[in-house]
């Protein structure tokens, strides 16, 4: 993929990464974050998998976002490798309008929030879940769903911790 | 509840909970920005690369290599039955021949860098017509083949399974994908056993790849994360591990190992060595060798006639010293012919054309600045005319370029790299007129609302 195809190919993404990133981070630190991710995604453009340009796309974008997350906390600077669920939501950051949802949405691990937000908010398929996630199909569709079922639960239960 | 959890009532309200986020326009710019460097994989990213082949099988190749086997070219009488169907949406060129798989870049004049400039020949420009040759990039192997030998090699232990992409989901959204349009068989070759894997896939030609897992050690695990998933003899996440589950840490951070790695001299002559034996016949001096913290890397280019096409072959070595991965392209290329070509001079009328670009060895693009890229992302709107800035072309080196045609196949054909003051201000074919059958025009002026 040479740069012309790589602008012809990722043109289209630049308006979902800024929403993936715009529910994650203040919206002052988007445009720096997206241009992080782009330089990866050129970078690794050779592993991008054909068909699946955006989940590969939040993939990487799970990573800056965490390590994003880490030095605004001063909490070290190294490469997410294991840790793309850092990157998942708040309940603010998604800005979810009913406040039982929010609570029971705010009270899941990062890793139940991101599979869900993927999902739920950026509209991935399973599939693609998976490839952003890093996972298997399989896993990652069992992810999801023990994510919403726990967000099941908590709704039925009324918690809100 | 279907896969995609459509049907879910708590997804979706999730879902319509959300509030819309008002998320910033981004850009073009950035993504022009982010591609500015002639970024060749680096070696970690290439041994993640094939590690996500070995796992996922359906990676596309990344760095590859024609099979060498040529001959050299006698020049012959141009050929005016010479013609290649170029299609309108499938992936044009082919430099990198990953394109091939891919296909699913749309090229319309949007994306060609120059819109914005109108460039003119200079005075030093060569005015002479000539010839040039034109190859058809074919199979030197079938996938079934090219994996066999990858087998015997490097004698790994199991049955090789067959597959067809359009089986594996891969297929199918896009009408670019060269397979789709009628091209060549499209078909898998797979072996994975003891951390060893071979992945072949038959596109346009068979691209290969070769993982072997125990060539890099990982060190004691010095760091562990608090989330705990089942985890693999030294500590990492298997790909089933589920984080949700709590009952068990992985490793964060692996002690550093002292690499035991080839000289360099050892390095190129194991590459000569091994590329060979699997098709790729280069010397010691075609051989580029980069040596990381704890890893070392190697490439040879394919060269036509003493030039590189842009299509490399690549080896590296992990921290045992033994060999890690290997990719390429199983495929030689025939010669069809020799056409007419135009000057340097008359191909500079062609960079307003998006339509002659070709790709070609990625040196040949290396200074490519931004504001060549003057227009991407800034479409005239309606009634808008861009005044462009007039370069002149002061530099053209003739070069082998590749391109994709309709059917998916992949071609060299002459070619031509044209540079300005500001650098590379493009790659055109100059074949004489009639051996392209060109698609339509697609201005690419139709816009696209980012918001």
């Amino acid at each position: 993929m040479d740069q012309q195809e790589f602008v012809a190919t990722f043109r289209e993404h630049l308006t979902p990464v800024s929403k993936y990133l715009t529910r994650r981070v203040d919206r002052s630190d988007v445009e720096d974050l997206a241009a992080d991710i782009f330089e990866i995604a050129w970078r690794k453009r050779a592993s991008c998998p054909n068909g699946m340009e955006l989940a590969w796309l939040y993939k990487i974008a799970g990573y800056v976002v965490a390590n994003h997350r880490r030095k605004q906390n001063r909490r070290g600077l190294s490469f997410a490798i294991n840790d793309n669920d850092a990157a998942a939501p708040s309940a603010e950051d998604l800005a979810i309008g009913t406040s039982e949802l929010a609570g029971a949405f705010a009270s899941l691990s990062p890793a139940d929030r991101q599979a869900l937000s993927l999902i739920a908010f950026e509209n991935l398929t399973v599939n693609q879940t998976a490839v952003a996630l890093g996972v298997s199909a399989n896993t990652a569709s069992q992810r999801i769903k023990r994510a919403r079922e726990r967000l099941a639960k908590k709704l039925s239960e009324g918690l809100s911790d | 509840m279907n896969e995609n959890f459509e049907q879910d009532e708590t997804i979706q309200a999730l879902r319509k909970a959300a509030k819309a986020v008002r998320a910033p326009k981004l850009s073009e710019s950035i993504l022009e920005s982010a591609s500015s460097q002639p970024t060749k994989a680096n070696w970690r990213e290439k041994l993640a690369l094939a590690s996500q082949r070995s796992r996922m099988s359906l990676m596309g190749a990344a760095a590859v290599v024609a099979v060498a086997a040529l001959s050299v070219p006698l020049v012959q009488a141009p050929n005016s039955n010479i013609r290649i169907t170029l299609g309108s949406t499938a992936s044009r060129e082919s430099g990198l021949a990953d394109q091939a798989l891919t296909g699913s870049s749309k090229m319309s004049s949007a994306y060609w860098p120059q819109w914005g400039y109108e460039y003119f020949a200079g005075e030093d420009l060569s005015t002479d017509e000539g010839n040039g040759n034109v190859y058809r990039v074919v199979s030197s192997k079938s996938a079934a083949e090219m994996a066999k030998l990858l087998k015997d090699y490097f004698a790994v232990e199991g049955n090789i399974s067959y597959g067809d992409l359009s089986g594996l989901g891969i297929m199918g959204e896009d009408e670019g994908f060269a397979p789709s349009a009628g091209g060549p068989t499209t078909s898998t070759a797979n072996l994975s056993n003891g951390g060893k894997s071979i992945y072949v896939s038959n596109q346009t030609v068979p691209y290969f790849s070769y993982f072997n897992e125990a060539a890099y050690k990982l060190g004691k695990c010095v760091k562990w994360n608090e989330a705990k998933v089942p985890v693999d003899e030294v500590g990492n996440p298997t790909e089933e591990s589920d984080p949700t589950n709590t009952d068990t840490t992985y490793c964060r951070e692996n002690a550093f190992v002292e690499p035991t790695l080839p000289t360099q001299a050892d390095a190129k002559s194991e590459a000569v060595e091994v590329f060979g034996a699997l098709g790729l016949i280069v010397t010691t001096s075609d051989i580029i060798v980069k040596q990381m913290t704890d890893t070392m890397w190697a490439t040879a280019p394919m060269k036509l006639n003493g030039k590189p096409i842009g299509l490399n072959w690549s080896i590296t070595w992990g921290n045992t010293g033994e060999i890690y991965t290997i990719d390429g392209v199983a495929a030689k290329f025939d010669l069809v012919g020799t056409v007419h070509t135009i000057s340097d001079a008359s191909a500079v009328e062609r960079l307003s054309d998006y339509r002659w670009r070709v790709s070609a060895d990625e040196s040949l693009t290396w200074g490519m600045i931004l504001s060549a890229y003057r227009g991407v992302g800034t479409a005239p709107k309606n009634g808008e005319v861009f005044e462009p800035i007039k370069k002149k072309v002061i530099k053209a080196i003739v070069t082998p370029g590749t391109l994709t045609d309709a059917s998916g196949q992949m071609w060299i054909v002459p070619s031509v790299a044209l540079y300005s003051d500001l650098g590379v201000a493009g790659i055109v074919t100059n074949v004489a007129s009639g051996v392209l059958e060109l698609p339509e025009f697609d201005s690419g002026m139709g816009g696209e609302i980012v918001r």
